[in-house]
């Protein structure tokens, strides 16, 4: 329960942040465009201090440590990262490149099936993807330094 | 009503048939497709259909329309990922229920309130449109306004748990909503110098990230299933008894949704969030909302299918589109040489009508081919949670370029997944937030516009009676949510008593 | 041994595999050339459009697109990149398109020159492009509801005389086409009427068309259908003569004031293209401006060409751009 009200203190500094980032931004617009934005941000900041009283009432009153089974938070967090690999890498390396390495990379590192198997599903999404956004749908895709 | 017959002749024909199958067909399919939207798929077929007859040609597209509204449904069910906006409030119920080993059983209800509200918003289309056409009309700044207030009400039912979580989540998305170019004073808002965000963040872009990049995460981050395989032999179709209880709500769905379409500037996306609310509230079993329970998925499915006839009533009978599918599809006709508009149903009263009655017959087409689609996308519950994992991926980021051809959209999508991973550990619902993003931008806009026109008085809200009625009803929500109303009802029942 | 065997395998058929599809993908764009002499064009054209799939810069691409593929020989194909009022594909037509002559962009005003005179952080502008037609105009109107107690201009004019700044008069967003006619037009008159900004063309019409502001400031194609169905009625159009679709409306000449505005589209390329390039792409659209079928499905839009080819269509450009200078640095501090 320590856990999740650390999570919620974080979460309400976030979004007051987030709040006041926008306050700070609206100092030069016109009336009419700051005048909403400015009382969400108040809203934001009362909603945001109500969210870490509540997180710490249940603190309080909680004894029993509730626990999620099971996490492998490491796989996960690889997992995440070569996602945000994958997606800034599209534009520099292009997009046919990447997709394949990302299917078969992550797919290799979860040993998600036989190697086989994950070779076929890389071809098969590839191609679909290639046949239907590229031939059929002519959408500019980044090709990278190959185009 | 000469024209109502000639419609329907018109309509039985070999090539007519063919063509709202095949619109059925592809609008499945893009509907099943995150990223890919109905409107999209029409804009791109719209040329293709230029050597039909018009009939046949916008009939295939609305078709495709109506289709993908179900499609959305499956990937919301199966994946946890809504194919289309109009299927967000569907994953509330539908994917809990697929998590239980009934997937199949969760697509059967889809499918069912699908045809239900589709079938009620054709004949509303065939019989009343002319009478109903006007309403568009009646909705100005200041009414809208108060639909978007009436529609952030939603915030407090829908976030479960603690009320305070759902209405941070709501209130950060209205902000959100804020980023771009302010509508009234042309100046940009949060942009930070960057114009890749004046036109705003596409709520499409949010609503792929916050929904399916936490899930691809979910799904390897356990070595257990989270899904009990479905089996394709299950029966999918709900029985006449299992419906019984949920006729009300299918047609009170089906009555939204034709409103919503109805009404220029809200479409689906919306219609879906009204209905899933509306039905909660006049449950007797509030709880078991958003716990798999098929009455919220067919809520929310019948008013995302009765908003394709609603938006083409304004469409066909004064020639103001309800919705943006609507606006190419009357593009299309003017291509044609049919100049939308109120001669649409006169002098044009033979296309016209053979289109409605296509539409009309495109739920029976929807039905059988998503009968056989459905059947073989339930067997997406078999593949292994890992392989899963990295194609939702893959579909979010092409889905994500797709909408507006930016890589762009793909960093933001990647940036709301984050986020929702988070949200979903500090246990805040994304609902609330998706809700704020669509109606954010209406209500600064609406009521500023109101406050232009009526010289800066705040009262105009309460003079308008269609306003102070919606008002009325959202302050009556508001207060429904609170002890006292709790505290007051349960005074009345003991003095019944 | 055969399972590292096997991963190496693995390996080569992914590099082969990602090698094909780029290959493949880049070579949609171009097809073998023709082996003879390297004239243009050789390979597909794409048009970037800055808006969505359906609205008028797409609904104008889409009719000229088989004209072209027609005169041209070689295919010509949208390419959507909508955002920031069309500026995003603008920038990327000005900053960033190779200027071969095979990427070309709809280019409509005053959006094209109004983006960056409004916005600092827009930075491409028109001589950076290189202007090569202009199609159609669609000309500014002023638009009443059926009911309107406003029958004609001189009525409308009168009640704003009498009540100045608080007639609403709607336009399709502050910084549009709209927006600058009515500027131009109380600048020009002398009267000061309460604006009101919509999201679009659509919701400033249909919010007079339903009695909720009392005029709407807006385009002729637009509200075509509604005023042949007699729901809308036109007060005055902004043109140097009368359209003949509306030929009983009064122009804003005749009335006294030297008003012409409306928004236009055209096609521009990015600066510096080669000269035959460019002289084959003129060619190809005067072709199709001759097209009687070309005119036919322009006319069914509600749209009236307005053709400017080449240097005309530049001059035009440089001038519009002056005009709405001198305009925005007027108002700039009213509307801020």
């Amino acid at each position: 329960m320590k856990k999740q009200f650390i999570y919620n203190l974080v979460a309400a500094t976030v979004a007051i942040l987030f709040a006041w980032i926008f306050y700070y931004e609206s100092l030069d617009l016109p009336r009419v465009a700051y005048l909403f934005p400015r009382r969400l941000t108040y809203v934001i900041t009362i909603l945001a201090i109500a969210l870490v009283i509540e997180a710490y009432y249940k603190y309080r009153k909680a004894t029993l440590e509730e626990q999620e089974e099971g996490i492998k938070v490491l796989r996960a967090s690889i997992f995440t990262v070569s996602i945000a690999l994958y997606v800034f890498s599209i534009n520099i390396v292009g997009y046919f490149i990447t997709t394949p390495l990302f299917i078969f990379g992550t797919m290799y590192f979860l040993k998600s099936t036989k190697t086989r198997n994950i070779l076929l599903i890389t071809i098969a999404f590839t191609l679909f993807v290639y046949l239907l956004f590229v031939r059929f749908l002519n959408l500019p895709i980044p090709l990278g330094s190959f185009s | 009503m000469d024209n109502i017959l000639l419609g329907l002749t018109n309509v039985l024909t070999l090539m007519n048939i063919l063509a709202i199958i095949g619109g059925t067909a592809i609008g499945l399919f893009v509907g099943a497709m995150p990223g890919l939207s109905a409107t999209m798929a029409i804009a791109i077929l719209l040329p293709l259909t230029f050597g039909l007859p018009p009939a046949t040609g916008i009939s295939m597209l609305a078709s495709l329309y109506l289709a993908a509204m179900y499609g959305g449904s499956i990937a919301a069910i199966l994946i946890r990922t809504p194919g289309t906006p109009a299927a967000a409030a569907t994953v509330l119920d539908g994917y809990p229920m697929s998590q239980k080993g009934q997937a199949g059983k969760a697509l059967g209800f889809s499918l069912v309130a699908s045809l239900v509200g589709g079938l009620i918003s054709s004949i509303a289309l065939l019989t009343v449109a002319p009478i109903l056409g006007g309403i568009a009309l009646k909705f100005g700044p200041v009414e809208l306004f108060a639909v978007a207030v009436l529609g952030l009400t939603m915030i407090g039912s829908l976030s479960q748990g603690s009320p305070i979580k759902g209405l941070l989540a709501g209130v950060v998305g209205v902000m959100i909503a804020m980023v771009g170019m302010d509508a009234i004073s042309g100046a940009p808002r949060f942009t930070f110098g960057n114009i890749q965000l004046y036109s705003g963040i596409p709520f499409v872009v949010a609503l792929i990230g916050l929904f399916s990049i936490p899930q691809a995460i979910r799904l390897i981050e356990k070595d257990q299933e989270l899904i009990k395989p479905g089996s394709i032999k299950d029966k999918m179709l709900p029985s006449f008894k299992e419906l019984k209880s949920m006729w009300v709500t299918m047609i009170r769905s089906s009555f939204i949704g034709i409103f919503t379409g109805l009404i220029p500037g809200t479409g689906g996306d919306t219609a879906c969030w009204f209905g899933y609310n509306e039905a909660k509230r006049f449950s007797k079993h509030k709880e078991k909302f958003g716990t798999g329970y098929p009455e919220g998925i067919v809520a929310a499915e019948a008013a995302n299918n009765a908003v394709v006839g609603g938006a083409l009533i304004p469409t066909l009978a004064l020639g103001i589109p309800g919705s943006s599918a609507t606006a190419i599809l009357m593009g299309g006709l003017m291509v044609h040489g049919i100049m939308p508009g109120p001669t649409l149903m006169t002098q044009y009263a033979d296309v016209t009508y053979t289109l409605i009655w296509a539409l009309f017959l495109a739920n029976f087409a929807m039905f059988g081919v998503g009968l056989l689609f459905t059947r073989v996308s339930v067997s997406v519950t078999k593949v292994p949670n890992k392989v899963l994992g990295p194609i939702i991926i893959i579909l979010s980021v092409i889905g994500a370029f797709s909408i507006n051809n930016n890589i762009f959209n793909v960093y933001q999508m990647l940036g709301f997944g984050l986020l929702g991973y988070f949200m979903d550990k500090v246990k805040i619902p994304s609902a609330p937030m998706i809700i704020g993003m669509i109606l954010g931008m209406m209500l600064d806009n609406s009521f500023n516009q109101s406050l232009m026109m009526s010289q800066g008085d705040y009262f105009v809200f309460f003079k308008n009676p269609i306003s102070a009625t919606l008002l009325a009803i959202a302050a009556f929500s508001l207060l429904q949510a609170t002890p006292l109303f709790r505290f007051i009802r349960r005074k009345i029942k003991n003095k019944v008593a | 041994m055969s399972k590292k065997r096997n991963h190496i395998l693995v390996v080569v058929l992914i590099v082969a595999l990602m090698l094909t599809f780029t290959a493949c993908a880049s070579q949609t764009a171009a097809p073998a050339p023709a082996p003879e002499e390297s004239k243009y064009p050789e390979k597909a054209i794409s048009v970037l459009i800055g808006f969505n799939p359906g609205g008028g810069s797409d609904q104008l691409a889409q009719l000229a697109n088989p004209f072209l593929y027609k005169y041209l020989e070689v295919s010509v194909s949208n390419i959507y990149k909508p955002g920031a009022t069309g500026a995003i594909a603008w920038t990327e037509l000005a900053k960033q398109s190779k200027n071969d002559g095979y990427t070309i962009s709809v280019t409509n005003t005053p959006m094209l020159m109004t983006n960056y005179i409004m916005n600092d952080d827009i930075t491409y502008n028109i001589d950076e492009l290189t202007p090569l037609v202009n199609v159609l105009t669609d000309p500014g109107v002023i638009v009443v509801g059926k009911d309107s107690p406003f029958k004609t201009y001189e009525d409308f004019a009168k009640a704003v005389e009498e009540n100045p700044g608080t007639v609403t008069v709607g336009n399709s967003g502050t910084g549009g086409d709209d927006f600058f006619t009515t500027l131009i037009w109380e600048k020009a008159s002398g009267l000061k009427v309460q604006m009101v900004p919509f999201q679009g063309d659509g919701p400033s019409y249909q919010a007079a068309q339903g009695g909720k502001i009392d005029a709407s400031f807006t385009n002729l194609g637009v509200v075509y259908g509604q005023v042949q169905a007699g729901n809308v009625r036109i007060l005055a159009t902004f043109t140097n003569e009368r359209s003949g679709l509306v030929p009983d409306v009064p122009t804003m000449k005749e009335l006294g004031f030297d008003v012409v505005a409306g928004s236009s589209r055209g096609y521009s390329a990015p600066k510096g293209i080669p000269d035959d390039a460019k002289a084959a792409l003129i060619e190809a659209f005067e072709k199709t401006f001759k097209d009687p079928e070309f005119l036919a499905n322009i006319a069914k839009l509600g749209q009236e060409p307005d053709i400017m080819i080449g240097d005309d269509y530049a001059k035009y450009l440089k001038d519009s751009e002056t005009e709405f200078i001198n305009i925005w640095n007027e108002v700039k501090d009213q509307v801020k």
